[in-house]
C-alpha cells in the first residue's frame, strides 16, 4: 500500500497529541446526521470534511466516551443544531488506512503501475483545545496531477462507511468516563457488543 | 402547439441579457430526448405561459438560469439557446417527484443553490419508476440522492454544483466508482438505472 499521499501520517503534528496515530489505535467515529438522511448513509462522512482532512475523529486509548460528547460531538452540534448525533462506531486505524483508491483503467493508464494502490484516507494526529485524544481524518492527496475524480472519492468514501459499520453501532447509556480503550483487541462484534452500558443495534 | 421564437449564442451574450431570460432558457444536447415528458417537465417551470419546444426538434432541454450561470461548466457543451413560446396552457405539467421533493427541499438551503440546480437538472431525467432516493445537503458542499437498498446493496449520487457528479454503487463488499467519467447532471448513468432497475 502507498502512502505518498499522507505524509503527515510521518510525524507528529501536533505538540500536545499522543503523537502519531499508530495502526493498532481505535479510531471512534460520532456518527452525527442531518435530520433528512438516512443513518445507515453516508451522511456521517461529509465529504467536504473528508476534502479538507478535517473529519473529526477521536484516538479510543485516550479519551472517555464523555469527553467525545463534550469535544467532539458537542461542538458539531452546535455549530449545526438540524443535525443529530446517533451513537458512534469504532474501527482499527490499520483498517482505515487499508482502504486504497480505486482508480478508473485511464488513471491507471496516466499513472505508473507504482501508484496503482495507493492509500485513500489519511489518519492524522491533531490534538486541539485540550483535547488530545482529537484526529482527523480525510482524503489522501498524492503527488499526482487529478489523482482523484468524483467517482473515486464516492467510491472510497463509502467503503470507509463499511470499515467503520463492520462493528456496528454504538451508544452507551451514559456518559461513561472510563477511557475509551481496549477495542483494538476486541476482534469480534459480538465481544465488541458486550462491553458494559453499551447497546448495539 | 410550440414553437421557437429565438436563438443566441450564451458565450457572447452579456450578463444582463442572460438574466432576464430565466426559466425560458434550453440548451441543445448531442443526444436528442425523446419522452414526450421532458418537455412537459420545462412547461411546469414557466410562470407566464411562455415556454419552449422540446418537441420541434427533439433536442432542446431545459437548464434554469440561475444554474447555468452558477455552473459555467455547463456552457463548454456544444449548445444552442432557444427563447419560444407556447399557445397551449400549462396543463402539460408532469412533475416527477423527485424534482418536486427536491425543489420543496431547496428552498430551506438557500446557499446551495448551485447544487441543488444540479440535483434538479438530474432529476429531470430520472425516471419516476425507479426506486425513490433519501435527499440529503450537509449544507456546505453539496446534495446527495441515496438509495440503501439493502444490507449490501447501496448506492449515492453527489452534486457538488460544479456541472457535474459523483457517484458510487456497492457490490456486495465494496463500493466501486461509477462508470461514467465525468458525468453531466442531464444524464441518469446507464450502470446506475441498472442498479436501480435490479430487485
Amino acid at each position: 500500500m502507498n502512502r505518498c499521499g499522507c505524509p503527515e501520517e510521518d510525524s507528529q503534528q501536533t505538540s500536545n497529541s499522543p503523537g502519531i496515530v499508530q495502526l493498532e489505535e481505535s479510531i471512534v467515529f460520532a456518527m452525527i446526521f442531518p435530520r433528512t438522511a438516512d443513518i445507515l448513509g453516508v451522511a456521517c462522512l461529509p465529504n467536504g470534511d473528508l476534502k479538507n482532512r478535517q473529519l473529526s475523529v477521536c484516538r479510543g486509548d485516550f479519551s472517555s466516551y464523555a469527553e467525545l460528547l463534550e469535544r467532539v460531538v458537542q461542538p458539531q452540534l452546535l455549530r449545526d443544531p438540524s443535525r443529530h448525533y446517533v451513537g458512534y462506531h469504532w474501527a482499527t486505524c490499520a483498517e482505515i488506512r487499508a482502504i486504497y483508491a480505486q482508480l478508473s483503467p485511464k488513471q491507471l493508464q496516466r499513472q505508473s503501475n507504482a501508484t496503482s494502490e495507493v492509500g485513500a484516507f489519511c489518519v492524522i494526529d491533531d490534538a486541539v483545545n485540550g483535547y488530545d485524544a482529537h484526529a482527523r481524518v480525510g482524503y489522501s492527496s498524492p503527488p499526482i496531477a487529478k489523482f482523484w475524480e468524483k467517482h473515486e472519492r464516492a467510491a472510497a468514501r463509502g467503503n470507509l462507511l463499511i470499515v467503520l459499520q463492520a462493528r456496528g453501532t454504538f451508544k452507551p447509556t451514559e456518559a461513561d468516563a472510563a477511557p475509551l480503550t481496549g477495542f483494538a483487541n476486541i476482534t469480534s462484534p459480538s465481544a465488541c457488543s458486550a462491553r458494559p452500558n453499551q447497546t448495539k443495534r | 402547439m410550440l414553437k421557437a421564437i429565438e436563438t443566441y449564442d450564451p458565450h457572447t451574450a452579456p450578463l444582463n441579457t442572460r438574466t432576464k431570460w430565466e426559466l425560458f432558457n434550453v440548451f441543445a444536447v448531442s443526444a436528442p430526448l425523446t419522452q414526450p415528458r421532458y418537455s412537459t417537465n420545462f412547461l411546469s417551470s414557466a410562470t407566464t405561459g411562455s415556454s419552449l419546444s422540446s418537441q420541434a426538434t427533439g433536442q432542446f432541454w431545459l437548464l434554469e438560469s440561475h444554474a447555468w450561470l452558477l455552473n459555467p461548466k455547463i456552457l463548454t457543451l456544444p449548445n444552442a439557446w432557444v427563447r419560444a413560446e407556447t399557445s397551449s396552457s400549462l396543463d402539460l405539467r408532469v412533475s416527477t417527484i423527485l424534482e418536486e421533493r427536491l425543489r420543496s427541499m431547496k428552498a430551506g438551503h438557500l446557499s446551495m443553490a448551485a447544487q441543488f440546480a444540479d440535483a434538479i437538472l438530474f432529476a429531470k431525467v430520472f425516471d419516476d419508476a425507479l426506486l425513490q432516493p433519501t435527499i440529503w445537503t450537509d449544507d456546505e458542499t453539496e446534495v446527495v440522492l441515496e438509495w440503501i437498498l439493502g444490507e449490501k446493496r447501496h448506492v449515492f449520487v453527489s452534486f457538488e454544483g460544479d456541472g457535474e457528479f459523483g457517484y458510487a454503487l456497492r457490490i456486495d463488499d465494496r463500493f466501486i466508482p461509477g462508470n461514467i467519467s465525468g458525468a453531466k447532471p442531464f444524464q441518469v448513468p446507464s450502470d446506475l438505472i441498472a442498479y436501480l432497475s435490479t430487485r
